[in-house]
């Protein structure tokens, strides 16, 4: 009797002390890299103004496609939005210059010294539209904790290190099998929905310069039309944080790999580099249209 | 160890008698196979891989782990230890000359051995239909990875195992001790969305562990720490439903 109270005894013991073990071990801080980049998303997109430098590259087996890089300057308060990009292409390259001020968009070509304004009717119904659910703390809550249960294990993924002063860093690789098959199809689907999408490829639909007055079609980036065994390869984050909780630099990358119509095999790489500064410091640039040649364009044609 | 064996033996023997287990064994095999049409559609249809073959049989034993594999396993523990108390066959086992801790541990031994076999079982027939696919050239490629996913989700199973046998002594007939299992995997697996803080302590989060094992990398310290939970949470179980049955009147 003695022996069985014993034994009794002692597995208890050594499993809970397993369990204490398994608590000391952090489990409990399982995520914590995941909870440290949500709270700095939050912070992030709760700034009120910003300046970003950006660069997004496209690149396929290795060669550079498309790069668009440039600066955006955004305020939510005053409503008003400034930057410019340079879209390359191979050889072709593009400057454009936009703002948004006083609810009227703004373009401006490199080449050329016309600004074509639009004017937005409708602002007041947008801005209507756009004030449902998400700004609903309740409606936040539920979401959040809805991506947290789908996100589940990957939590695990998400590593966090320390730097100096605060600062954090978070990295997340996930590859072949890691990805959730549901996001893969879904994933691959809408990326292969989107190299095949119609205006990518057709010229007649390209070479309509009076929208924002830029001449696209000098910039087709030959993407390939992947149409089979499109396949999400690997999806890897990268995330510096201050000691504010604002996302100071962030890299997102996306490697997909499949066979375009004549059965050659692509890997392309979809990669977005970020970086933030002037955090709740930043005017967006205005422009003084008086005095220089400008086109009015319709703001409905913008939406299309 | 002789007699824990032999009785571990006598309790796989009275398992594998059941034709239901050898039906069930059957579903096992056929289930992997029944994925490869859904597989083929979106390949031919719709062109994107979804599953490539080197990653089938890991999404197949993702499904397993999630509910399959765990229903089985309920399946076989109500089976072993309610259905046994209530019709009054445990009478047999226990009028041998072998001590109660030691038949408790082989009916767990038992089921462990038919868990692990499952595994086996799915994987060949996993791996088998990857070789199906479209693109079985590179199915042989992850396969090394896929057989450590497969022998590191045999650690929550187990667990698992330990929890519905636990749940199983308090049941004399099998069906209720089933319900009750699948009813509290079910509120355990929803507590999740509504707690997702407090479940990282619940072992039935873990279910699919086996995902951290792949992709090279390894996360030693969180492996470290959900070795420690599973195992700690299993011997827990274990012994305090040793404890149980010890000091049950059958």
């Amino acid at each position: 009797m003695k022996k069985k109270l014993a034994m009794v005894g002692a597995g208890l013991t050594i499993g809970s002390a397993l369990l204490v073990t398994s608590a000391f071990a952090d489990i409990g801080g399982a995520g914590g890299g995941y909870e440290a980049y949500k709270t700095a998303v939050k912070t992030t997109t709760a700034a009120s103004n910003a300046t970003q430098h950006y660069v997004l590259s496209v690149k396929d087996n290795g060669q550079e496609l498309l790069n668009v890089n440039g600066t955006l300057k955004e305020s939510k308060a005053a409503r008003g939005v400034s930057g410019n990009a340079e879209i390359a292409t191979g050889a072709a390259s593009e400057q454009l210059e936009f703002y948004h001020q006083d609810g009227t968009t703004i373009f401006k070509s490199g080449s050329s010294d016309t600004y074509n304004v639009a004017t937005e009717t409708d602002e007041s119904n947008r801005a209507e539209g756009h004030d449902w659910g998400p700004e609903d703390p309740a409606v936040q809550q539920g979401l959040e904790k809805l991506v947290d249960a789908l996100v589940g294990n990957l939590k695990n993924n998400v590593n966090l290190s320390g730097g100096t002063g605060g600062a954090q860093a978070v990295d997340m690789t996930l590859k072949g099998s890691q990805i959730p098959a549901t996001f893969n199809v879904i994933g691959s689907l809408v990326v292969k929905e989107a190299l095949n999408a119609e205006n990518l490829h057709q010229d007649s639909g390209m070479k309509d310069t009076g929208v924002v007055g830029i001449d696209l079609s000098r910039l087709d980036a030959k993407l390939p039309r992947l149409t089979q065994d499109v396949n999400i390869d690997e999806v890897s984050l990268h995330a510096e944080i201050d000691a504010n909780h604002f996302i100071v630099h962030q890299i997102v990358e996306l490697a997909v790999t499949g066979k375009d119509e004549a059965g050659a095999a692509h890997r392309l790489t979809v990669s977005a580099d970020i970086d933030t500064w002037d955090v709740n410091a930043t005017t967006p640039d205005t422009v003084d249209l008086a005095g220089k040649k400008t086109n009015k364009i319709e703001a409905d044609k913008l939406q299309d | 160890m002789e007699l824990l064996k032999r009785t571990t033996v006598n309790e796989l023997a009275k398992l594998y008698a059941r034709k239901k287990t050898i039906w069930l064994l059957a579903v096992a095999l056929i289930l992997p196979f029944a994925g490869l049409p859904a597989v083929r559609q979106l390949q031919d249809g719709l062109g994107v891989a979804g599953v490539a073959s080197d990653q089938y049989a890991v999404t197949i034993l993702n499904v397993m782990t999630l509910f399959v594999l765990p229903l089985l396993i309920f399946m076989t523990a109500s089976d072993m230890v309610s259905g046994e108390i209530g019709d009054k066959t445990i009478r047999s086992v226990l009028s041998r000359p072998v001590n109660r801790s030691k038949i408790y541990a082989a009916k767990l031994f038992a089921l462990f051995v038919h868990t692990a076999g499952l595994l086996l079982l799915v994987f060949v027939a996993s791996e088998a239909a990857a070789f199906m696919l479209p693109d079985a050239g590179k199915a042989a490629g992850g396969l090394a990875e896929t057989a450590v996913a497969y022998a590191a989700s045999a650690l929550p199973l187990f667990v698992l195992c330990t929890a519905a046998a636990w749940v199983a002594l308090g049941f004399k007939n099998a069906s209720g001790a089933l319900t009750v299992c699948i009813l509290l995997y079910a509120a355990a697996k929803g507590l999740a969305l509504v707690f997702p803080d407090y479940m990282v302590f619940s072992p039935v989060t873990y279910m699919n562990w086996h995902q951290l094992w792949l992709g090279g990398s390894l996360p030693a310290g969180r492996l470290f720490a959900i070795f420690s939970l599973l195992l700690g949470c299993g011997m827990v179980f274990y012994t305090t439903g040793y404890y149980v049955f010890d000091k049950k009147e059958v």
